[in-house]
C-alpha cells in the first residue's frame, strides 16, 4: 500500500485512538460511552454465540429482496414509461403523486397491515428503493442521444436489438446512479423498520440492548450499520466502474 | 470508371416543407453506378435534408424517391449513411463499432480487413473515446462500408476535422471509392472538396438545383491545376452570386 491509500484512514485512526485515550483515562465514562476495546470485545462475544451474524444476515436479507423487488418494479415502470409517452401519460403522475408521501409514514399502517413480520419491513424498503429507480431509469431513458438513435435507425436496428445495443446502455449511468441512492434509502428505511418493528435484525439488536443498558452493544449496532451502509455502495461502485469502463469518467 | 447508365437513385419532383417553409423544392436527380456526386450550397440550403431524404430519415410532402428502380419508402438497407459526428456508440469497441448490425460471427474477416483499409487495424480494441475525431471518422466509414451499400451517403463527414487529417481522410474516401466502385452522394460547404473528390457537383440554392456541374479532371486531382482552381472559383462565384463577371458555362468545362 502506497501512502496515497493510507491517507483516508488517517483521520479515523487518529479519532479512535483518541477515543480509547480518553476513555481509559477516565475522562469520558463508560456509562456514557464505552471505549473501541469495549465494542470489540461485545463484537466478540456476540459472534461467538452467533447472535450478531444471524442479526446481520436478516438485516442484509431484507435489503436484499425490498431492493430486489423495488428495484425491479421501479426499473419496469422507469422502461414502459420511458420508451412509452402513452405509458407515461397514464402512469406518471400517479407514481409521481405517491412519490411526495414520505414512505416511512407508511410505517404505523404497515405494522397493522403486516405485523412485524418480515413483510413489513421489506415491503417499506421495497418502497423506498422504488422511487430512485423508477426516476432514474426514466430520466435515463428519455435522455438517451436521439442522433445515436437515429445512427441505429441506418443500420438496421430495431426493436430488442435496438434495446440492448443502443437504449440501455446509454441509459445506464443514470439507472446506476438511481441504484446508489436506493441503496442508501434502504438502509436508512430498514434502520427505521427495525428499530420499531421487530424482532430480529441489527435494529433490534440495538433496541433490546438499550433496554438493559448496554452501551456498547448500541454502538456496535450503530458501526455495523455504518459499514454495511458503505459495503452496499462500495458493491455498486463496483458495478458502476466495471459496466461504465466504456466511459472516460470511469476510467 | 465503371460509370454505367444503370441508376442507383431517382429523384422525381420531389418537394419537401417544413409546415409552411418549403425547404426543398421541384428536385430531380439520377444517380448512376459508381457516380461520385458532391451536393454543395450555403447554410440552411437544403443540401443536409436532402441527404436526410435519401437515407429516408425524413419523410417528403410529394414526388418519388427510386432507389435502385425500387420506390423507396422510409428507410433502405441498401443506403448507409456518414453523419458529421461520428456517432460512434462509446460502449462498444472500435471493432464492435464496425460490426454494428451484424450477427457476431458475420462477416470476422471483412471488418479485420477493413480496418486495415482504414488505417486502424492496431485500435480494433479500444473505446471509442481513445480515438482521435479523424480515426473515429474512420471507424463511421468502415462501419458504412461493411454493409457494401448501393448508394453511401456523406454528411460532412470531414466538417469537423483539422486540415491535414480532411486531406488524409479525402485521399481514403477516393481510394475505397474507386476501390469498391462505391456510388457516393457527398454533402459539404467546402467547394475544393467538393471537387477534389466528386465527378458531379451539384448546387443547390434555396431548395433548388441550380447547377450540375460535371468534373472530368483525372484521379488523384492536384490542386494546383489551372483546370481545379477554375473550376473552383467557377462554382464558388456562383453560389456568392457573381454571375455577372464570371464565365459559366458548364458545356465548355465540360470539353475542356
Amino acid at each position: 500500500m502506497n501512502g496515497k491509500k493510507l491517507l483516508p484512514w488517517i483521520i479515523p485512526t487518529t479519532l479512535i485512538i483518541i477515543w480509547q485515550a480518553l476513555s481509559t483515562l477516565g475522562i469520558i465514562s463508560s456509562r456514557v460511552l464505552p471505549s473501541p476495546i469495549e465494542i470489540v470485545i461485545s463484537a466478540h462475544e456476540l459472534t461467538l454465540n452467533g447472535q450478531l451474524i444471524s442479526d446481520v444476515w436478516i438485516s442484509l436479507k431484507r435489503v436484499f429482496w425490498g431492493f430486489i423487488i423495488g428495484g425491479g418494479i421501479g426499473f419496469f415502470f422507469g422502461l414502459i414509461n420511458g420508451l412509452s409517452k402513452l405509458s407515461e401519460s397514464l402512469i406518471d403522475s400517479s407514481i409521481q403523486m405517491v412519490r411526495n408521501i414520505p414512505h416511512l409514514a407508511l410505517l404505523p399502517l404497515v405494522i397493522l397491515w403486516f405485523g412485524i413480520e418480515e413483510e413489513s419491513k421489506i415491503f417499506l424498503v421495497a418502497l423506498g428503493t422504488f422511487f430512485p429507480i423508477y426516476i432514474n431509469t426514466f430520466h435515463g431513458i428519455r435522455n438517451v442521444d436521439s442522433s445515436l438513435v437515429e445512427m441505429a435507425k441506418v443500420y438496421e436496428l430495431k426493436g430488442l436489438s435496438l434495446f440492448w445495443n443502443v437504449i440501455f446502455p446509454a441509459s445506464l449511468p443514470s439507472i446506476l446512479v438511481g441504484v446508489r441512492f436506493a441503496l442508501g434509502t434502504a438502509w436508512v428505511t430498514l434502520i427505521v423498520a427495525e428499530t420499531i418493528a421487530a424482532n430480529s435484525g441489527i435494529g433490534y439488536l440495538a433496541m433490546n440492548a438499550r433496554e438493559f443498558m448496554q452501551l456498547d452493544i448500541v454502538l456496535l449496532s450503530i458501526i455495523l450499520y455504518a459499514l454495511l451502509g458503505k459495503f452496499s455502495d462500495v458493491i455498486a461502485k463496483i458495478i458502476e466502474k466495471k459496466s461504465l469502463k466504456w466511459n472516460p469518467s470511469y476510467q | 470508371m465503371g460509370m454505367g447508365n444503370e441508376p442507383v437513385l431517382e429523384l422525381v419532383k420531389v418537394q419537401k416543407t417544413y409546415g409552411e417553409k418549403v425547404v426543398l423544392n421541384d428536385i430531380n436527380l439520377r444517380v448512376n453506378k459508381g457516380e461520385f456526386i458532391a451536393i454543395v450550397g450555403r447554410s440552411g440550403c437544403g443540401k443536409s435534408t436532402l441527404l436526410r431524404i435519401i437515407a429516408g430519415l425524413e419523410q417528403i410532402q410529394s414526388g418519388n424517391i427510386f432507389v435502385k428502380e425500387e420506390k423507396l419508402n422510409g428507410r433502405n438497407g441498401m443506403v448507409k449513411m456518414m453523419f458529421q459526428d461520428g456517432r460512434l456508440l462509446p460502449w462498444k469497441k472500435v471493432y464492435e463499432n464496425i460490426g454494428l448490425g451484424l450477427k457476431t460471427t458475420e462477416k470476422r474477416n471483412e471488418i479485420i480487413s477493413l480496418l486495415e483499409k482504414v488505417g486502424l487495424k492496431e485500435h480494433a480494441n479500444k473505446w471509442p473515446s481513445a480515438l482521435s475525431g479523424g480515426q473515429q471518422q474512420r471507424v463511421a466509414l468502415a462501419r458504412a462500408l461493411i454493409h457494401e451499400p448501393e448508394l453511401l451517403l456523406l454528411d460532412e463527414p470531414l466538417g469537423a476535422l483539422d486540415a491535414l487529417t480532411r486531406i488524409e481522410m479525402q485521399d481514403l474516401i477516393r481510394d475505397l471509392w474507386m476501390e469498391k466502385q462505391l456510388t457516393a452522394i457527398l454533402v459539404t460547404h467546402d467547394v475544393e472538396e467538393a471537387v477534389t473528390l466528386a465527378n458531379r457537383v451539384i448546387l443547390i440554392e434555396e431548395g433548388r438545383i441550380v447547377m450540375d456541374q460535371p468534373v472530368q479532371l483525372p484521379y488523384p486531382r492536384q490542386r494546383d491545376h489551372p483546370q481545379f482552381s477554375k473550376l473552383v472559383n467557377q462554382i464558388l462565384n456562383r453560389i456568392l452570386g457573381k454571375r455577372e463577371n464570371a464565365v459559366y458555362n458548364a458545356e465548355r468545362t465540360v470539353n475542356l
